[in-house]
C-alpha cells in the first residue's frame, strides 16, 4: 500500500511501526467500548514520549487534522470515536510508573499505564490508587484523567479527580505544559480541576502525578439479598441518612447476577432474589464492626432475605471481580450490549428505576440493573442486536427517555462514563445556551482551533466560534 | 449625595442600585479610600451589574463577608465593589441526599444552623468561619483543619451558577453527588477569587455529623522528635481528622502557658465512639515512644484553628501561606524559624496536607516586610513549594510579589481570563500574573 | 463536520461458507468489546495495537465475515501473530471461544489464501510431512541429534546465513539416546486400572524423561500404563494453526487408538495436546459418525496432575531439596483451567520449596510451532521470561508443556542460567526414587 503524505509525515515523527495505515488497521480504531457508533480514522500513530506527542500534534494542528487521543479504548461513550479525517493518537506504549513517592503517597506515571497496574505496583507499599472503574484492569489513567472515571469505591473516595495532582499536557500548539503538582494547592485557576473530565477536548495528558491512598488496616464486604429492588433501595437510602460510611454500595438485579453467575466470574452470588447489595466498610477494626451492626439492623429492617459477610482478601475479590465483569457478561444475553449512565438524586432511586422499567418494557428492550446505589449512578443496561436496525433504533430512543426521566427528577446525564458523542445531543436537556457557551469558551481557552477530540461532548452549535469543519480541510499540505 | 463617585451615580441613573459606600475596612483592605458597593438582590441582577460595568469599563471587586478581601494583589483599579450580602438564603436544602443549593451570599455560620437540625455538617471552613458566605469560601477555595477529613473544598461543590460580565448567568455541574455532565467548572472558579465571573448560587455537598469526636494536644521540645512523630502518625493506621502543628511561638499565642513551650500537635479524631477509643489510645502509644507529651482536650472544639491568624501576637501584619508536600513540612518550619531570627513570627501547619501559615505579629517592623517576604519566597523555591501572600498591610503588598512565579498552563490562564473577562474588569490585577 | 451517527452492524456476508465458520461468527458477537481481555494478551502487552489484541482480532474476525474486509496478507499475518495462549479466555466476562474461532478463522482464511501462511516451508515441512508420520519423525531427530554433537555443530553453525542461525539456537537438543517407552509398563503396586498416555509426536524423543516420568509415576500409584504406537500426533498443532482437516483425521487415529488400548483415562503430559483431545468433541461436530465418540473420549481425558490429584496420589516420604518455580503452561492454565493441580503435586514433595513467579499467567512465546512462525516474538517473549527467572533464580522451572519446556531450556542455556526445566512429574518421579527409600 502507498502511504499517503499524512503518514509519510507522521513516520518522520516516529518509530516505523509507530504508525498504522492499512485498512485492517484502521477498522479496530473505528469504536471504543461502545460500537454504535463508528467513523474510520486516517492514520493512527503510537508514541512513546510527550516529545513524540507534541511533535504529532504541533503537526496535526498546522495542518488542522483532527487528533482522538485514546487508552485501552474501554469508555463508554464513544469518547474515543475518531473524528472523521483525522488521526487517533493511542497511548498504550507510554505506560511507565515514573516514580513512587511512599511518605506523600504519590505517584509520577505516565498516562498510558493500566489503572489495576499502579495499585498492583505499590501493594508493597500499603498503597492503592482508590479509583476503580470497572474496567480498571484494562483502562488506562490517562483514559480515566479524560473521563474523571468512578467506580464502585467512588463512593467513599471520590471521582479521579480527586486523585490527580498534576498533569504534563501537550497543548493545541504542541507546547508542553506542567499543570498543577504534589503540593496541596498551587497558584492560579485550578486548570486540572477542569482538565480531568474534559474527555480529550482540551489537550493531551502524557504524565500524571496521582495520588495514592494507604491500604485500609480492615475492610469487611456485606452482601444482603432482597426480595426486589424497591427493598434494597430503601435500605440504601437508609444506610445513607443514618451516616453509614461505606466504601462502597452496589446494587445488582436478578438479570445482571445470572449472567455473572455464569461466566468465568462467578461469584457466588444469591440467585433467585431480586436484587443484591453489596456494602464494603473499611477502616479501623472498631469503625468497621460499628458501621456493620447499623448496616445490618438497616437490611433487616428493609427486608433483607440473607446476609453474608467476607473479610479474606480472596473472597472480597471474588465478589468484586463479579460486580466489575457485569458489562462483559451481558454478552451472553444478546450479542450488544447498550450502557447507559445517569444520576438521580439519591432519595428518588426507587421511583426512578420504576420509570425506566416502564420505559424498556414499553420499547419490548431486556432491561438490567446493576449500579452505584450510594451516589445515586444508575446503569440500566439494554440488551440487543446491532444486525437489528429497528432494534437499535428501540434502544436509542428508550435510552433517551429514560435520561429525560433521570434529569426530571434532579439527576444528570453521566455520573462516570461521560459525554463523549453519545450524549452529546442532549446537553440541551440540563444546560441553557448561555451554559454551554461558558463551557465552550473554557474549550477554546485550551483548544483555540477545535484540534483535540471534535464534535464530542458539547453540542455543535457551542462550537460555533471554532475554525472550520475538519473533514472540510485538505489532510495534508 | 453620598460620595460614591461617578461610578455610583452611573449605576442609580441605570436603575441598578442603590447604591451605597463600602464599608472603610473594605475599602482600605483594596487599597482605596473609598468605595461605592451595590449589592443586588437577585442573581439575574449581579449579571446587569457586571454588564454595566463592562459596557462601562468600570472595574469591579466582588465580595462577600469580606473576610479575604486582601487576599491576593491589589487591584491595579476598583471602581466598585459588588456585595452578595443581599443575596442570601438556602434554595434547596434535601436532607436525604446530603445536599444544599444556597445563594452565596449565605453565610457559612446560616448554613450550619441550618442543616445541624439533621445532624448534618458542612464541609468547609473558612479564616472568616461563621462570617464568611458560600461564595467567598469557594472563590478563594478557603480551607480548615478538616481538609485532612474532608478533602479540598474543590470536592464539595457539585454545581455551580456564576454571574458573567457579558450579562449571562452560566450554571455547571448540577445537584447529584457524583457528575461528569459537561465541564468542571464549579473547579475552575473555586480559587478563582471572583475573576471569571462572580458565583451567585452553589450546590455542596453535606455529611452527616460525626457521632463523637475526641481530640489532644502531643508537645515536643525539639522539632526533630515532633516530625519523627509525624511521620510515624502518617504512616500508621490512624486517620486523623485534623492533624495540625503549632510552632512554640504559635502554641502560646493560641492557647497560652498551658502548652508553653513545645511544638504542638492538634489532632482530632472524628467517628464511632469505640473507634475514637482505640485512635486515641493509639496515638498516647505513638507520642509515648517518641518523648511526646499527651494532652488530652475536653472539647474537642477547642483544637479547629479555623483562623490561622490566631497565632499571631498583637494582631496580624503579615500573613504567609505556603504549600508543600507533607514530608517537607518540618524542614520549611525549620528554615522559616531561621529567617525570622527572634522576630515575632509564628506557624500553624496543617501538616497532613502540607500547607504552612506564617504569620508575622502586629511588632514585626513594617520595613523588614519585604525582605522577609523575600526570603521566605527563597526557601519556598528550594524545596519545591509554593508562597503567597495572603494579607500584608495594603502599602507594602503593592510591591510584594504576592503570587510569586509564573504557574505552568499561565497561557491557558490568560486565555480564561480574555475569555470571560475581555474587557478586565473583574478584579483587574488580583489574581497570578496581574490576571 | 461530518456526522458519527449509530449505526446498525451488516449481518454475514459472502466469504463464510461452512456451517463451523458461522458458528464461529456468532461466537464473535459474545464480544461486547469490553476490552478486559486487553492487559492479559501477550502480543498487545509488546506492541500496544489494538489490532494486535484480542478484542481487535475478533472484530477483524468478524469484520471479514461481515464482508467488511478482504482475506488479506494484513488480516492473515495478524491472525498468525497471535499465539493463541487463550489468556483472553481465562478473563472473559462475556466467555468468548476465542481459540475455537480463531481455529476456524484461520482454516477458512487459509483456504483462501493457501500460500500465504505464516512460516512458510518450515511450517508446512512440519506441519505436513513430519508429524504425521512417527518414522519420519524419528529419523529427523536423529538427524537433529547428530547437529547436537558439539563438533560438527561448531563446524556447520558459521556457514548458516544470518536469520538461520539465529533460529538454530532456538532448536532443541536432542538426547544423546532416545529411549523408547515400553508398549505397557505394569502397575508397581495393587492394580486399581489401565491408563493410556500419549507416546507423543517430539516429546519421546526431545523430553524422553517426561514421558518415562508419567509412567513411572502413574504405575508407582497403582495405575497399568499403555503407550500404543500410534498414532504419530494427536493432531493439536495442526488445529492450532487452522489446518482442520489434517487435525480431523489424527484426531480419529488418536481415538480409535485408545479406544483399542482398553484404558478408563487418556492421561496427558503435554498441555497443548492435552486441550485439542479435551476440545475433540467440538473438531468433530460435524461428523455423524464420530461425534459420539469423540464427545466420549474428550471427557475422558486428563492433564497428568489433573489426574494425580483427581484420583489420589501417594506423597513422597524422602526430600527432595529444591527451589522451584512453577510456569503456568497455556494451554493448561486458559485452555484447560487446570492451576492448582501441578502445585499441589509440588507441594506434596517434602523440602521442595515452590517460589512465585510474577506473570506466570502470560504465554512464554513458544506457543506450538510459533517460534518458526514469528521467531522475533516468540524471543521477545522468552527473553522477558528469562529476565524474570534471572531474578527468582530457581533450581527448577517446572511447567507442564513440552513445547514451553523446550523453549524455556533454551533460554535458560543461552543465558548460562543454573535453572533446569522440567515437567512437574519429574519432580515427582526424582523424589520417588531419592535415596534412602
Amino acid at each position: 500500500m502507498t502511504a499517503s503524505p499524512l503518514v509519510r509525515d507522521l513516520l518522520r515523527m516516529l518509530e516505523p511501526d509507530g504508525v498504522l495505515c492499512e485498512p485492517e488497521d484502521l477498522l479496530v480504531y473505528e469504536c471504543d467500548g461502545l460500537a454504535l457508533f463508528r467513523a474510520t480514522p486516517e492514520a493512527v500513530v503510537l508514541p512513546r514520549s510527550t516529545e513524540q506527542v507534541a511533535g504529532v500534534v504541533r503537526f496535526c494542528a498546522a495542518r488542522g487534522v483532527p487528533i482522538v487521543a485514546r487508552g485501552a479504548g474501554t469508555g463508554l461513550s464513544g469518547g474515543a470515536t475518531p473524528a472523521p479525517g483525522g488521526i487517533v493518537l493511542e497511548l498504550a506504549r507510554m505506560n511507565r510508573i515514573l516514580d513512587v513517592d511512599a511518605e506523600d503517597r504519590t505517584a509520577h506515571v505516565e498516562t498510558g499505564l493500566v489503572n489495576a497496574d499502579l495499585s498492583a505496583a505499590v501493594r508493597s507499599k500499603g498503597l492503592f490508587y482508590a479509583p476503580d472503574p470497572s474496567s480498571q484492569f484494562a483502562s488506562t489513567i490517562g483514559g480515566n484523567v479524560a473521563e474523571n472515571s468512578g467506580g464502585p469505591h467512588g463512593f467513599k473516595y471520590g471521582q479521579t479527580v480527586r486523585h490527580v495532582l498534576g498533569l504534563t499536557v501537550v497543548l493545541n500548539d504542541g507546547s508542553v505544559a506542567r499543570i498543577g503538582g504534589p503540593n496541596a494547592e498551587n497558584p492560579g485557576y485550578d486548570l486540572v480541576g477542569v482538565f480531568v473530565g474534559s474527555e480529550g477536548t482540551f489537550g493531551i495528558a502524557t504524565e500524571a502525578w496521582l495520588r495514592l491512598t494507604p491500604i485500609p488496616p480492615f475492610v469487611e464486604t456485606l452482601l444482603f439479598s432482597f426480595r426486589s429492588l424497591l427493598d434494597g433501595c430503601r435500605a440504601v437510602s437508609e444506610m445513607v441518612a443514618a451516616g453509614v460510611e461505606a466504601a462502597a454500595l452496589e446494587m445488582l438485579d436478578d438479570r445482571t447476577i445470572a449472567a455473572i453467575e455464569a461466566s468465568v466470574y462467578a461469584a457466588g452470588y444469591p440467585k433467585e432474589v431480586g436484587a443484591v447489595l453489596l456494602v464494603e466498610l473499611d477502616g479501623t477494626r472498631e469503625e468497621v464492626e460499628a458501621q456493620a451492626r447499623e448496616a445490618r439492623s438497616i437490611a433487616k429492617r428493609c427486608g433483607a432475605l440473607a446476609t453474608s459477610e467476607a473479610v479474606e482478601e480472596a473472597e472480597r475479590a471474588r465478589l468484586w471481580k463479579g460486580r466489575k465483569s457485569a458489562f462483559g457478561a451481558m454478552g451472553r444475553i444478546a450479542p450488544d450490549l447498550y450502557v447507559q449512565d445517569a444520576v438521580v438524586p439519591r432519595s428518588r432511586i426507587a421511583e426512578v428505576l420504576a420509570k425506566i422499567g416502564a420505559i424498556a418494557d414499553r420499547h419490548r428492550l431486556r432491561l438490567a440493573n446493576v449500579f452505584h446505589a450510594g451516589d445515586g449512578n444508575l446503569h440500566p443496561n439494554l440488551s440487543y442486536d446491532a444486525r437489528d436496525a429497528d432494534e437499535v433504533r428501540r434502544v436509542l430512543q428508550a435510552g433517551e427517555e429514560m435520561l429525560r426521566a433521570c434529569v426530571e427528577a434532579g439527576g444528570s446525564l453521566s455520573g462516570e462514563h461521560g459525554i463523549g458523542l453519545e450524549k452529546r445531543d442532549f446537553m440541551g436537556l440540563l444546560f441553557t445556551e448561555a451554559d454551554l457557551e461558558a463551557m465552550g469558551r473554557v474549550r477554546r481557552a485550551f483548544d483555540p482551533q477545535g484540534v483535540f477530540n471534535p464534535g464530542k461532548v458539547l453540542p455543535l452549535r457551542a462550537c460555533r466560534e471554532r475554525v472550520p469543519a475538519p473533514a472540510e480541510e485538505p489532510v495534508a499540505p | 449625595m453620598i460620595a460614591t463617585g461617578k461610578a455610583g451615580e452611573a449605576l442609580d441613573r441605570a436603575g441598578l442600585g442603590p447604591v451605597r459606600e463600602a464599608d472603610a475596612r473594605r475599602c482600605s483592605a483594596l487599597g482605596a479610600e473609598a468605595l461605592p458597593e451595590v449589592a443586588p438582590r437577585e442573581p439575574g441582577q449581579v449579571a446587569e451589574v457586571l454588564r454595566f460595568c463592562a459596557k462601562e469599563r468600570l472595574a469591579c471587586v466582588p465580595v462577600g463577608g469580606g473576610t479575604e478581601l486582601s487576599f491576593g494583589g491589589v487591584p491595579r483599579r476598583v471602581d466598585l465593589l459588588v456585595s452578595t450580602s443581599n443575596l442570601t438564603g438556602v434554595v434547596e436544602y434535601a436532607p436525604a441526599d446530603l445536599t444544599a443549593t444556597v445563594r452565596a451570599g449565605t453565610t457559612l455560620g446560616v448554613l450550619r444552623e441550618t442543616v445541624s437540625r439533621n445532624r448534618h455538617e458542612v464541609p468547609l471552613e473558612a479564616s472568616g468561619g461563621d462570617w464568611a458566605t458560600l461564595g467567598g469560601v469557594l472563590a478563594a477555595a478557603s480551607d480548615g483543619p478538616r481538609r485532612l477529613l474532608w478533602g479540598s473544598p474543590r470536592e464539595q461543590v457539585l454545581g455551580i451558577a456564576v454571574a458573567h460580565p457579558d450579562g449571562t448567568i452560566a450554571k455547571a455541574g448540577g445537584r447529584v453527588v457524583k457528575n461528569v455532565t459537561g465541564y468542571d467548572l464549579p473547579r475552575l472558579h473555586a480559587g478563582a477569587l471572583g475573576t471569571l465571573g462572580v458565583i451567585v448560587e452553589a450546590t455542596i455537598r453535606l455529611r452527616p455529623k460525626p457521632r463523637a469526636a475526641r481530640a489532644a494536644g502531643v508537645a515536643f521540645h525539639e522539632l526533630d522528635a515532633a516530625a519523627g512523630f509525624l511521620r510515624a502518625v502518617r504512616a500508621s493506621p490512624l486517620r486523623p481528622s485534623t492533624l495540625d502543628l503549632l510552632d512554640p511561638e504559635g502554641a502560646q499565642t493560641a492557647f497560652g502557658a498551658e502548652f508553653a513551650a513545645g511544638w504542638l500537635f492538634l489532632v482530632r479524631f472524628d467517628g464511632e465512639e469505640a473507634a475514637l477509643e482505640a485512635e486515641g489510645g493509639r496515638l498516647r502509644a505513638l507520642a509515648a515512644e517518641r518523648g511526646g507529651r499527651f494532652l488530652p482536650f475536653a472539647n474537642p472544639e477547642r483544637v479547629l484553628l479555623e483562623d490561622p491568624r490566631r497565632i499571631a501576637w498583637g494582631g496580624a501584619l503579615l500573613w504567609l501561606r505556603a504549600s508543600t508536600v507533607p514530608s517537607m513540612v518540618p524542614t520549611f518550619l525549620e528554615r522559616i524559624r531561621r529567617e525570622a531570627g527572634g522576630r515575632p513570627v509564628s506557624a500553624l501547619a496543617r501538616a497532613g496536607i502540607g500547607t504552612i501559615h506564617i504569620l508575622a505579629g502586629g511588632e514585626f517592623p513594617l520595613s523588614e516586610v519585604p525582605t522577609f517576604v523575600g526570603a521566605a519566597r527563597e526557601t519556598a523555591r528550594g524545596l519545591g513549594a509554593s508562597l503567597l501572600v495572603v494579607d500584608a498591610p495594603p502599602a507594602a503588598r503593592r510591591d510584594l510579589p504576592v503570587w510569586g512565579e509564573a504557574p505552568g498552563g499561565i497561557a491557558v490562564m490568560r486565555r480564561l481570563k480574555q475569555a470571560f473577562d475581555p474587557e478586565g474588569v473583574l478584579s483587574p490585577g488580583r489574581f497570578v500574573e496581574g490576571l | 463536520m461530518a456526522e458519527i451517527a449509530a449505526l446498525p452492524r451488516p449481518g454475514p456476508a459472502g466469504p463464510i461458507d461452512s456451517p463451523d465458520a458461522l458458528l464461529a461468527y456468532e461466537r464473535s458477537l459474545d464480544c461486547v468489546h469490553c476490552g478486559l481481555c486487553l492487559p492479559k494478551c501477550p502480543t498487545y502487552l509488546l506492541t500496544g495495537r489494538e489490532p494486535s489484541s484480542p478484542r481487535g482480532r475478533i472484530y477483524l474476525m468478524r469484520s471479514w465475515a461481515e464482508g467488511r474486509i478482504a482475506a488479506s496478507e494484513r488480516l492473515s499475518a495478524e491472525l498468525d501473530f497471535c499465539l493463541v495462549c487463550r489468556a483472553c479466555e481465562t478473563v472473559c466476562p462475556a466467555g468468548v471461544r476465542f481459540g475455537e474461532m480463531m481455529e476456524h478463522a484461520r482454516d477458512e482464511i487459509g483456504r483462501a489464501r493457501p500460500d500465504r501462511a505464516a512460516g512458510g516451508f518450515p511450517r508446512r515441512f512440519l506441519l505436513h510431512f513430519l508429524l504425521p508420520s512417527r518414522s519420519r519423525m524419528r529419523r529427523a531427530l536423529a538427524l537433529l541429534r547428530l547437529y547436537s554433537f558439539p563438533p560438527l555443530r561448531a563446524l556447520l553453525r558459521p556457514l548458516l546465513p544470518k536469520e538461520l542461525r539465529r533460529r538454530e539456537a532456538l532448536l532443541p537438543r536432542v538426547p544423546a539416546r532416545l529411549a523408547r517407552l515400553p508398549e505397557l509398563t505394569p502397575a508397581q503396586v495393587g492394580r486399581r486400572g489401565r491408563v493410556a498416555i500419549l507416546r507423543g509426536c517430539v516429546t519421546e524423543s526431545l523430553l524422553p524423561e517426561t514421558t518415562r516420568a508419567t509412567a513411572a509415576v502413574l504405575a508407582r500409584n497403582g495405575w497399568e500404563v499403555v503407550a500404543p504406537e500410534e498414532p504419530p500426533c494427536c493432531g493439536a498443532l495442526h488445529a492450532h494453526f487452522g489446518e482442520i482437516e489434517r487435525a480431523q483425521a489424527l484426531a480419529k487415529a488418536t481415538i480409535a487408538a485408545y479406544e483399542a488400548s482398553g484404558a478408563e483415562t487418556m492421561v496427558v503430559d503435554s498441555a497443548g495436546c492435552g486441550s485439542v483431545m479435551k476440545e475433540y468433541g467440538a473438531l468433530l461436530a460435524r461428523d455423524p459418525a464420530w461425534k459420539g465418540r469423540a464427545v466420549y473420549f474428550a471427557s475422558r481425558v486428563r492433564d497428568v496432575c489433573e489426574f494425580l490429584v483427581e484420583r489420589g496420589f501417594e506423597p513422597p516420604a524422602r526430600e527432595l531439596r529444591a527451589r522451584v518455580a512453577y510456569a503456568d503452561a497455556c494451554h493448561l492454565l486458559h485452555a484447560q483451567r487446570v492451576s492448582s493441580p501441578p502445585r499441589e503435586v509440588l507441594r506434596s514433595i517434602p523440602g521442595l520449596t515452590l517460589v512465585p513467579l510474577p506473570e506466570t499467567e502470560l504465554c512464554c512465546g513458544a506457543a506450538g510451532i510459533y517460534t518458526i512462525t514469528n521467531p522475533e516474538t516468540s524471543r521477545a517473549l522468552l527473553d522477558r521470561k528469562v529476565e524474570i527467572l534471572r531474578k527468582v533464580r530457581p533450581d527448577y522451572l517446572a511447567n507442564g508443556n513440552p513445547g514451553c519446556l523446550l523453549h524455556y531450556a533454551a533460554g535458560l542455556r543461552g543465558e548460562g542460567l543454573p535453572t533446569n526445566a522440567v515437567h512437574p512429574v519429574e519432580l515427582l518421579a526424582k523424589a520417588y526414587e531419592a535415596p534412602g527409600r
